[in-house]
């Protein structure tokens, strides 16, 4: 006579695949949905950073001193200016404004020296104070 | 004869590798997004990182101090990065002018994840 239904032994077998399969979708899939709203972001964040960072290098090669340090400006010796602007999320690089996407920002703008000056940079685990000088670098 | 009615064992089966397979692919394709957004996040950092360190050493240099006295300890505590930072500084001197070349790595785990390098000449 033809068996008509699963044995317990059949079933007990595919309880458990079931079980295998569904604690690899917790483990694979929730991460998958968290990590790709955060993915954008992370990835917003260092491209406006990398923007900002091509932008500071081409206006300190242009200038030879610093002119003065005020109010979160910064303002050379060739009226080239570079701005920090709401709380470090927005710089304005002779007059262009480029928004910091994210956790990223730079502030606290302090001058050193007649050539250089000291910002904080926030990446997104690294907070790092990054010292600037004005010429052309000879990396 | 009476008709079959639901999935064998082995179709069961059969579906549940196929469904296993696809998930485990899935979820390597997650980690090597993972591994790919921590280098860019990494590559931004050394590139601000390295620009202060340049600069460090020329101000070192401005103020009468030989590129041979900076340190790897100084330029860390100067960009004040995390721990997981590593730099390396090699002095070499050629024709009397000084080079100094700066090695910068994040080590995750044991190993560096990527190095990146930048150099500065007391000329």
């Amino acid at each position: 006579m033809r068996k008509k239904a699963f044995t317990l032994i059949e079933l007990m077998i595919v309880v458990a695949i079931i079980s295998i399969a569904t604690s690899g979708f917790y483990a694979g899939f929730p991460p998958l949905f968290d990590d790709l709203d955060r993915y954008q972001t992370l990835i917003e964040e260092n491209r406006s950073l990398t923007l900002v960072y091509g932008k500071i290098r081409d206006c300190l090669k242009k200038c030879r001193s610093i002119a003065e340090v005020k109010e979160g400006r910064i303002l050379f010796d060739n009226d080239n200016v570079i701005a920090v602007e709401n709380f470090g999320q927005d710089i304005r690089v002779n007059g262009r404004l480029v928004k910091l996407k994210g956790r990223a920002s730079i502030s606290e703008l302090e001058r050193v020296s007649d050539n250089m000056f000291i910002t904080r940079v926030t990446t997104g685990h690294e907070t790092l104070r990054i010292l600037w000088k004005t010429g052309a670098a000879n990396e | 004869m009476k008709r079959r009615h639901g999935l064998t064992l082995l179709e069961t089966c059969l579906t549940m590798t196929l469904a296993s397979i696809l998930l485990t692919t899935l979820f390597f394709l997650t980690n090597n997004h993972r591994n790919m957004l921590r280098r860019l996040d990494n590559n931004t950092s050394a590139l601000y990182m390295l620009e202060s360190m340049r600069n460090f050493a020329k101000f070192q240099l401005e103020n009468g101090v030989p590129l041979a006295s900076v340190t790897s300890r100084d330029l860390l505590e100067f960009v004040e990065c995390s721990h997981e930072w590593r730099v390396l500084v090699k002095v070499t001197s050629e024709a009397g002018v000084d080079k100094l070349v700066i090695s910068l790595a994040r080590i995750d785990g044991k190993t560096p994840d990527c190095v990146y390098t930048t150099e500065v000449t007391s000329r």
